[in-house]
């Protein structure tokens, strides 16, 4: 949808991790589209971004939001539930992105509407394709209500 | 009654005899007499009164009264004596017969009386000594009766006690629901083994359980209230101890589960970080980094990767206990379920993986089966010798009450020696060169298996490859009947 204009696509990354949100930057950088990564580092930030509250009063609504579960101050799972409540916000996909495997984890960020669910991997090779994949998938080859229709709602 | 006569009995025989003789005399010398031997009632009625056997008496008489009839002067016509006297005979078998009866009634009566007396007795020293708090109260709630069980458990004596209101026995701020139970008392209901506080006379508290029954007075209404008091003090502390050991056993599982969490999350990040790092650095620098180097982030990665499977055997391992819970499991799918995962490593070891004959249903958590049957396969796959292509097979059999299950292969087999060391966890028999692993899988089959009431062991030669076998109870869900045994075979797959 932004190809063809060449607007740059919005990415919010919410990671309290900085050793993962540089892989992530190193991995969205090789990538076709242009993209610019919001970073926040934990759930608190994370609302204040998306309500445009604080320091984020500018703030762009992003297109697409990686969301890890463990977070200082508000935890990843707060966050989607709150996203997925709103109105507004609940049509931005949600990719919960993290460390956990466990089962638990999976079906509760389910059962909160997650769009999709991955564990970070650990060997990097993997980890970089992971990343592209997300953006690949999510922002070439399915399509998303525009913004003007999300203005209109 | 009667005076009880301190007369001995010879005496009181010689004075009915002698009676019994001048009645017999005035009999004889008095021609006229048309009644006199109604004086035969004075013996017998003296007999009765010393309570003495008045039917000998009496038939003595008859036969005196009969002997007079033909030796006695006649005095009037024989027809008439013989009248009279049949006549006085009558009236003294007549009155002996009243007379018997009615001591008969009294000594029956005596007896009843005596008895009744001697089960209060016991029953009142059953009360008085039992262990037990037996306490009489009115409908008022005053204590009337008060037993040394009583006076053991509460402190007060019976003395103390009596004439005062039973709830001084309530502890101060504690509901005092004694005028409830009286009401209902007073409807005639019985009250049992609730159980409430009581306090001593110290002030100790003290558990107890307690029964009333209404007693009722001679004419059946309830007249107060009997109470049977046990002391379960101990019983409640034991009570409280075990639920205070559950708790913390709760509590522990559930830090143990947190540390699950946490190894599986928080100890994986920063190793992940370290994996990737290294990684990111050889991929970056390669050219900048001499062959050397490469190789030391070689074994970096290496170890960090180690570390992950360790991490994640352990979780595996921790987590047994929880899995999907049980139901009915058919073996000859989680044996498929097996093989499909196991699938890049047979198509790479060239394995062929046999199932030899039918595997059983079986009651279990299928997860956990099936990561046993992983494991047990992808083992003998691992442990093969280098120039023979693997072969497992997998075949099960009944033995009594257990299914039991064999996986053999044509591997490398393993030392006897070592039979009971494979099964503890991170015990491993060879190098990582040689065979890459953690040293959990087998451990983590043992726990399975002994979580579904089996046991598992080898049987193998060093060479001929190895042989393992684990037991599953052949023991079904138990049915609405409560039948839990009896194992339907059902023959799928094979």
């Amino acid at each position: 949808m932004n190809m063809e204009t060449g607007e740059v696509i919005d990415i919010l990354l919410v990671e309290d991790n900085p050793g993962d949100v540089f892989l992530i930057k190193e991995a969205l950088s090789d990538g076709k589209i242009r993209n610019e990564l919001h970073v926040v580092t934990d759930g608190e930030e994370a609302t204040e971004y998306l309500y445009k509250q604080g320091r984020h009063m500018g703030a762009h609504r992003p297109e697409l939001i990686l969301l890890d579960l463990n977070l200082p101050r508000k935890s990843g799972r707060e966050v989607l539930e709150e996203i997925k409540a709103d109105p507004e916000l609940k049509s931005i996909p949600v990719v919960v992105l993290t460390t956990s495997k466990a089962e638990e984890d999976i079906l509760k960020s389910y059962n909160l509407h997650a769009n999709c669910y991955i564990t970070k991997p650990v060997d990097l090779e993997q980890f970089l394709n992971v990343v592209k994949s997300i953006e690949d998938f999510w922002l070439t080859i399915v399509k998303l209500p525009s913004r003007a229709d999300m203005r209109r709602k | 009654m009667w005076k009880k006569p301190e007369i001995p009995p010879a005496v009181n025989a010689a004075i009915i005899g002698a009676m019994t003789i001048a009645v017999f005399l005035l009999d004889h010398s008095l021609p006229l007499g048309y009644s006199i031997w109604l004086l035969y009632l004075v013996p017998i009625a003296y007999a009765f009164s010393v309570r003495m056997n008045i039917l000998y008496l009496t038939a003595a008489a008859t036969l005196l009264i009969t002997i007079e009839f033909f030796i006695a002067r006649p005095g009037v016509s024989p027809s008439v004596s013989l009248a009279n006297r049949s006549l006085g005979i009558i009236l003294l078998w007549i009155f002996s017969y009243i007379v018997m009866k009615r001591r008969h009634a009294e000594e029956r009566s005596m007896m009843a009386r005596k008895e009744s007396e001697e089960l209060r007795n016991r029953l009142a020293s059953i009360v008085e000594t039992s262990d037990e708090a037996i306490i009489g109260k009115s409908l008022d709630g005053v204590i009337q009766t008060w037993n040394t069980g009583a006076e053991e458990m509460y402190g007060y004596s019976a003395g103390e006690a009596v004439g005062r209101p039973v709830s001084i026995l309530v502890p101060p701020g504690y509901p005092n629901e004694i005028p409830k139970i009286l009401e209902r008392i007073a409807k005639g209901e019985h009250i049992g083994h609730y159980e409430t506080v009581r306090m001593r006379k110290d002030g100790e508290r003290i558990f107890v359980s307690i029964s009333i029954s209404p007693v009722k007075d001679e004419n059946g209404r309830i007249a107060g209230a009997a109470t049977i008091a046990h002391d379960i003090t101990e019983r409640k502390r034991l009570e409280e101890s075990l639920r205070n050991t559950l708790s913390e056993l709760d509590r522990s599982n559930k830090e143990l589960e947190q540390f699950a969490y946490v190894a599986s999350h928080d100890l994986q990040e920063p190793l992940r970080m370290v994996s990737s790092y290294v990684q990111l650095l050889a991929r970056k620098y390669s050219e900048k980094l001499d062959g050397k180097a490469l190789e030391y982030i070689d074994f970096a990665v290496d170890g960090a990767d180690r570390m992950k499977k360790l991490i994640e055997g352990l979780l595996a391992y921790s987590r047994v206990s929880r899995g999907t819970g049980p139901g009915k499991v058919n073996t000859a799918d989680i044996f498929d379920g097996a093989v499909s995962n196991l699938r890049a490593s047979i198509e790479e070891n060239q394995a062929a993986v046999i199932k030899e004959g039918p595997l059983p249903e079986v009651y279990g958590d299928g997860t956990q089966l099936l990561q046993l049957f992983q494991n047990l396969i992808g083992n003998a796959i691992k442990f093969r010798r280098p120039d023979v292509p693997p072969v497992v097979r997998v075949s099960a059999g009944r033995k009594g009450q257990d299914w039991v299950f064999a996986i053999k292969d044509n591997g490398i087999g393993i030392d006897p020696k070592y039979y009971d060391r494979v099964f503890l966890i991170f015990q491993r028999l060879h190098s990582r060169q040689e065979y890459p692993g953690t040293g959990i899988g087998l451990a983590l089959c043992k726990r399975i298996v002994e979580s579904h009431g089996g046991r598992i062991w080898i049987e193998s030669g060093q060479g001929s490859g190895s042989a393992f076998f684990f037991t599953i109870p052949a023991q079904e869900e138990p049915d609405e009947y409560g039948n839990g045994r009896g194992y339907r075979h059902s023959a799928r797959g094979g």
